[in-house]
């Protein structure tokens, strides 16, 4: 009966003191810097993720395709491109023709390719 | 995106134009000489990097070996067909073909020797590593005439 009587007094004191050191606790958490910023930052990311890339290119096409940096280097490039394709066609047309004069040029001079033709 | 499209279209156009002029500036030189009556010299000229003075010497010598290349080539043309007409009238060979041949081979001797006279003095006329070239070239075409160049030079 005395050990009942002792348990449930130290049950109560204990209440007491948790009580006691509840009441006392203050909640004072503080909020990080940019906390705001990031959480909205982590959202347009996984929004972003989640668009097609159809839609992220078009996007990129509109705002950073007419920057001038890059639409000077596009236009560098292509033009490049172009004009390096034209002077490689051109070298082989040219061979094509020097070809065709000189077998022209070697028939002026030579009487068999004529006396051949003519039969 | 308007803008980004116009823009992409510019850009089309401004390589479209760069490419046209660059082919045509490249290739005008030799259009010229294609289409120039006497193409085969101006190519000669380019080809080989003819001074207006060996030019002019070069288109002598051609001018004055042009009407032994018409008489060559008029009696090539004669021989040919005497030696067609022989063959298509006998089943065999006879001594009027066999002398026939003999004289149309003599007469394809006689050209190649005139012609690789023309073909050396010529090249004698050139700057020496030019003189080689067109030596190689011609001498090709001589050795067996009916050959595409390329297709000697690479054998």
């Amino acid at each position: 009966m005395r050990a009942f009587r002792w348990e449930r007094e130290t049950k109560m004191n204990t209440d007491q003191n948790l009580k006691q050191l509840l009441s006392t606790w203050r909640v004072e958490a503080e909020v990080p810097p940019r906390f705001q910023a990031n959480v909205w930052a982590q959202i347009a990311a996984r929004e972003s993720a989640r668009r097609s890339l159809w839609n992220q290119l078009a996007e990129w096409f509109t705002t950073e395709f007419c920057k001038p940096h890059l639409a000077a280097a596009v236009v560098t490039f292509s033009l490049a491109l172009s004009v390096g394709t034209a002077y490689l066609r051109a070298q082989d047309s040219n061979a094509t023709v020097g070809r065709q004069l000189e077998a022209r040029y070697m028939e002026t001079i030579n009487p068999l390719a004529h006396g051949s033709h003519s039969t | 995106m308007k803008r980004a499209v116009l823009f992409l279209i510019l850009t089309a156009l401004v390589s479209a134009v760069g490419y046209f002029a660059c082919y045509e500036m490249a290739t005008r030189s030799a259009k010229h000489c294609l289409a120039h009556p006497d193409g085969g010299m101006v190519w000669l000229r380019s080809e080989y990097h003819l001074s207006d003075a060996q030019f002019a010497k070069v288109t002598k010598m051609h001018e004055d070996y042009r009407p032994t290349c018409a008489r060559m080539c008029q009696r090539i043309a004669v021989s040919n067909a005497k030696v067609n007409d022989l063959i298509a009238s006998s089943a065999t060979v006879t001594p009027e073909t066999a002398a026939a041949l003999k004289e149309w081979a003599l007469l394809q001797n006689e050209c190649r020797l005139a012609m690789l006279q023309h073909v050396y003095a010529v090249s004698a006329e050139m700057n020496p590593e030019d003189g080689r070239r067109y030596l190689k070239m011609a001498t090709a075409r001589i050795v067996a005439p009916g050959m595409a160049h390329a297709s000697l030079l690479e054998k």
